[in-house]
């Protein structure tokens, strides 16, 4: 009897070990800390014989449709700029210096298709700029003023920044992102 | 002694497990729901993508955004795609079916908006040796995607200014096609 459980115990130790590991190294080896300050991670989707194939199982495991690196740099956030997690139940104030690609996008996630009510992506062609050129984006579930994303799903939430590769790439600096309040 | 093979048996499974979700399990969950929204349209057809499916696998750009699709197969021989794309924005980027990169281009780089690509088949090693002199010409002379793998999609991005932009650029991409090429 305590020879079986010896075997049920080591497969089952091997199935959600590499089970979970994997899924931790998707999220570790796949991206990697973006920008000076903040917590902006960047995904390495890169192409060919320097692809990261922990970068693209991030996409891919979500049926979702990897961007090609040499088009765009993708960032995630779930963290504000004190470390605190992203949640559904704050204000948050998105604060952006120097955004200047050709085209961006910024969303909130996870996505739910069954809130129609949701906007929560807004891209370069939508925002509006103070006179200085700084960009301010609010988020929250309930309507704000100005640049506004509404999260679509209750609970904890990533930023996602989609960031079309121009030549001022290396110049690019990330939004801060700071809780307003709770 | 026995304790210790099976803790070998057990690690040898964790890193099988581990390799399998990330290079295998990805491809063919992404692929499962690729075909899952696109169930209803034949292969080498070019479509664009329903707002409602857009949100499953781009939920990171506005509902006004356009994609346009072309699942190719290549098992019976090359496939052209015929683009026509609206001024402005836009990328091309070509996938083998498991969501790898094989090609990509955007308006910028191309300098036109109205363009064929030849979608074909890698050649293997052994045809590498066999290919006559005029093939290469022809490879070197156009637009022309060699896919290691037989079937993958072609995938075109339009960016709207607003919602209400959607049916225009819609329209135009519309008129882009995909089918097998005629030699």
């Amino acid at each position: 009897m305590a020879r079986v459980s010896v075997k049920i115990f080591s497969v089952l130790c091997g199935v959600v070990g590499g089970w979970a590991s994997a899924l931790a190294f998707i999220d570790s080896v796949g991206s990697m800390p973006a920008g000076a300050a903040g917590n902006w991670r960047m995904w390495d989707l890169a192409s060919g014989t320097a692809s990261n194939p922990y970068g693209r199982a991030h996409f891919l495991i979500e049926g979702r449709v990897p961007p090609a690196q040499s088009l765009f740099q993708v960032y995630t956030n779930s963290l504000d700029d004190e470390g605190s997690k992203l949640s559904s139940g704050c204000v948050y104030k998105i604060a952006a210096n120097g955004l200047e690609s050709r085209w961006w996008s910024l969303s909130a996630g996870p996505s739910n298709s069954q809130d129609k009510e949701a906007s929560a992506a807004m891209t370069s062609d939508e925002a509006m700029r103070a006179p200085d050129g700084s960009l301010n984006v609010a988020m929250a579930r309930f309507p704000v003023a100005g640049n506004w994303i509404r999260p679509a799903t209750e609970g904890a939430l990533t930023l996602q920044l989609v960031v079309s590769n121009t030549d001022t790439e290396s110049d690019l600096k990330l939004p801060s992102v700071q809780r307003v309040s709770c | 002694m026995r304790n210790l093979y099976w803790v070998i048996v057990a690690a040898v499974l964790a890193i099988i497990v581990h390799i399998s979700m990330v290079l295998f399990a990805p491809g063919f969950l992404f692929e499962r729901n690729l075909n899952r929204l696109a169930s209803d349209v034949p292969d080498n057809t070019f479509f664009i993508l329903p707002a409602s499916a857009q949100s499953a696998i781009f939920p990171e750009y506005p509902s006004g955004t356009v994609f346009g699709l072309c699942r190719f197969n290549l098992t019976s021989g090359p496939v052209t795609l015929d683009a026509n794309l609206p001024d402005g924005i836009w990328t091309l980027t070509v996938y083998s079916r498991f969501g790898r990169t094989l090609y990509t281009v955007t308006d910028e780089q191309s300098g036109v908006d109205k363009f064929s690509l030849q979608l074909a088949m890698a050649p293997g090693v052994l045809d590498v040796f066999s290919l006559k002199e005029d093939e290469n010409e022809i490879e070197a002379s156009g637009w022309k995607v060699l896919s290691s793998d037989e079937r993958g999609f072609a995938l075109f991005w339009v960016p709207a200014m607003d919602k209400a932009m959607r049916e225009g650029l819609s329209e135009t991409l519309s008129k882009s096609s995909c089918g097998k090429a005629t030699s």
